[in-house]
């Protein structure tokens, strides 16, 4: 039994299912992410956990009791916004006391734990800072601070590095995982930026039109996709068509085993990580082999994607190297690609 | 050149809408202090304070301008802030009702309301604090354009739910969260049903209560110097109230930008 659970979660607006029989267990002190696209129904998800949705059908379970009718401001959850949510009124130092205040914390205790707090998130220094005197970075760390001072039994996160620049989201990112550990805060996580939650995530739940496609650890759901949805939404992913031929998918002239179930001669996807792919140069005729010509480099750091097109359906299909091999293959030059076969899934078209 | 000739541009039209509002208000205060033989004196301003009736208008105006500003007030934000919140689809109606006072012409009104006041009177005696319920229904279309702009400049729903999550009742979100948030438009919202109040005759007038346009416009068929050294008052004091609503709002504020 997780210590967050939420059972066959529904809910509409207008007709139109935002959630559609939602399932989803966090043991204690786990932190999930929600991962999808827009209107997926992550965030719809989140909102009814902190009780400012209700759902059709379904419930929340917190630590095996049933939150399900029970108002926001009694559910003890700590959010943390998209948008910037600190009171415009209050100094840092007040907005991250004011829910202890609300639970008549004495003065003294509030002060402590106010300080502990800032200290936490690296801002001890601006406990006397409005929320217009600092960056949209020192106003989620204030804001974080505030969910965690209430210490609340599940920390709710909506996209809250969304409106903050790269540098910025990553290294708050970070700090985000370290202070969940340190407190062991069970924590629940909506993004639809995947390098977010496969970095910070103990699971990732991937989601798709109001259900739950897969969820796993963050390894598994890269390597191990169970649809080829969760395939295309989390990383980059070549997505090749092909023919299914006796146990095995041509793609032009190249054959690959796999059993993709598809009927002799039906249409496939051949779903492959650009990382699965392994180059060589080509000279001659293509003999068997998928052989391509290489378009375009974009270096990316330690490696450079190259964008290769296929003789085969003059089909593009993206391939990394490591930047100090990419200069093997300049572009216009010809090169055989061979795939991983266990890394590859093959889908009916 | 160009600068020249927009800068004498500039200064003829603030001389002439200076001189547009100024000379009527010079006018006034050289009227009010005009004494016997063309000299000058203070007697009507001084007047002011020795005409008990004046005086006894002055404070019941000042009382209703009170009232009626607390009563929209707790009428309005609540009401507002619960509408963006909760019931949005109901902003467009209730924005065409508290704006309909403003299309329709006083006179109108009292005929309506004068059946109505017959029975006020009735159960709560004769007293010019009963015009606190039309009042505030008359400040209405002015006071819902200031809260409205208040309450469009914050992000009422993120910071209602944020304060929420941390325990707070809807009556904490509202005192501690959106009205000190919105503290500039409710003194807006505040100071033009000041300024409504003290300046209303027609309702007053016609439903016979002794407020102080009407105390006013009694005392100008006998002193006219008087009746004129009220009305300037009156004018000065919502200029001032004016000037302070926009020195307040000129609070500007700077956003930090990430490092």
């Amino acid at each position: 039994m997780g210590y967050l659970e939420l059972k066959g979660l529904r809910k509409s607006f207008g007709g139109q299912p935002a959630l559609d029989g939602l399932d989803l267990d966090l043991r204690e002190g786990e932190l999930v992410s929600l991962l999808g696209p827009s209107g997926c129904g992550k965030t719809t998800a989140l909102r009814i956990v902190a009780g400012f949705e209700t759902a059709d059908t379904g419930h929340v379970v917190v630590d095996g009791k049933d939150i399900t009718s029970v108002p926001a401001n009694r559910r003890d959850m700590g959010m943390v916004f998209q948008a910037y949510s600190l009171f415009p009124n209050m100094t840092a130092a007040q907005n991250i006391a004011f829910g202890l205040r609300l639970r008549k914390t004495s003065g003294a205790e509030r002060a402590k734990r106010t300080d502990e707090l800032l200290e936490l998130v690296g801002l001890g220094a601006f406990g006397a800072r409005y929320p217009h005197q600092m960056s949209g970075g020192q106003q989620q760390r204030v804001a974080l601070a505030r969910a965690l001072a209430i210490q609340p039994r599940v920390l709710l996160l909506d996209e809250p590095l969304s409106a903050l620049d790269a540098k910025v989201r990553v290294s708050l990112r970070d700090e985000i995982r370290r202070i969940q550990t340190e407190l062991g805060m069970t924590t629940l996580f909506v993004t639809h930026d995947q390098e977010e939650a496969l970095a910070v995530s103990d699971r990732v739940g991937v989601m798709s039109q109001g259900r739950l496609e897969q969820l796993g650890t963050p390894a598994v759901v890269y390597r191990e996709p169970a649809s080829a949805f969760v395939a295309q939404f989390v990383g980059v992913t070549n997505s090749v068509d092909g023919t299914a031929e006796a146990g095995s998918v041509r793609v032009g002239g190249f054959r690959l085993a796999s059993d993709s179930g598809v009927a002799d001669g039906g249409g496939v996807k051949v779903i492959v990580r650009p990382e699965d792919i392994t180059l060589a140069s080509h000279e001659g005729e293509s003999n068997g082999a998928l052989v391509g010509t290489v378009l375009t480099h974009s270096f990316l750091g330690p490696i450079t994607r190259l964008v290769v097109r296929l003789e085969a359906g003059e089909q593009l299909v993206r391939v990394d190297q490591p930047s100090n091999q990419a200069a093997d293959y300049p572009p216009g030059s010809t090169v055989s690609l061979a795939f991983a076969e266990s890394r590859v899934m093959v889908v009916p078209a | 050149m160009a600068v020249t000739t927009k800068g004498v541009l500039r200064a003829i039209v603030l001389v002439v809408l200076g001189a547009y509002f100024i000379l009527p208000l010079v006018a006034m205060a050289e009227f009010s202090t005009r004494g016997v033989g063309g000299a000058r004196n203070f007697d009507s301003w001084t007047g002011i304070f020795a005409d008990s009736d004046l005086t006894d208008s002055i404070i019941a105006s000042v009382q209703l301008a009170v009232t009626s500003s607390l009563l929209m007030l707790v009428l309005l934000v609540p009401t507002m802030t619960w509408i963006r919140l909760r019931l949005p689809q109901l902003r467009r109606l209730v924005e065409f009702l508290c704006l309909l006072p403003v299309a329709i012409p006083a006179i109108v009104l009292v005929v309506g309301l004068a059946p109505l006041y017959a029975w006020v009177n009735y159960f709560l005696g004769y007293s010019s604090l009963t015009l606190t319920f039309v009042y505030t229904v008359l400040v209405l279309p002015f006071a819902y354009r200031a809260i409205d702009a208040g309450l469009s400049a914050i992000d009422l729903k993120t910071l209602a739910e944020a304060a929420r999550s941390l325990g707070a009742s809807w009556g904490t979100v509202l005192w501690r969260i959106v009205v000190p948030n919105i503290r500039t438009a409710l003194l807006g919202a505040s100071l033009l049903s000041v300024a409504l109040v003290l300046g209303e005759f027609t309702i007053a007038s016609l439903l016979n209560f002794d407020t102080l346009q009407p105390q006013v416009n009694l005392i100008g068929k006998r002193n006219a110097g008087l009746s004129i050294a009220v009305s300037l008052a009156c004018l000065v004091f919502a200029f001032v109230l004016l000037f302070l609503l926009s020195y307040v709002g000129r609070r500007r504020r700077v956003t930090v930008a990430d490092d």
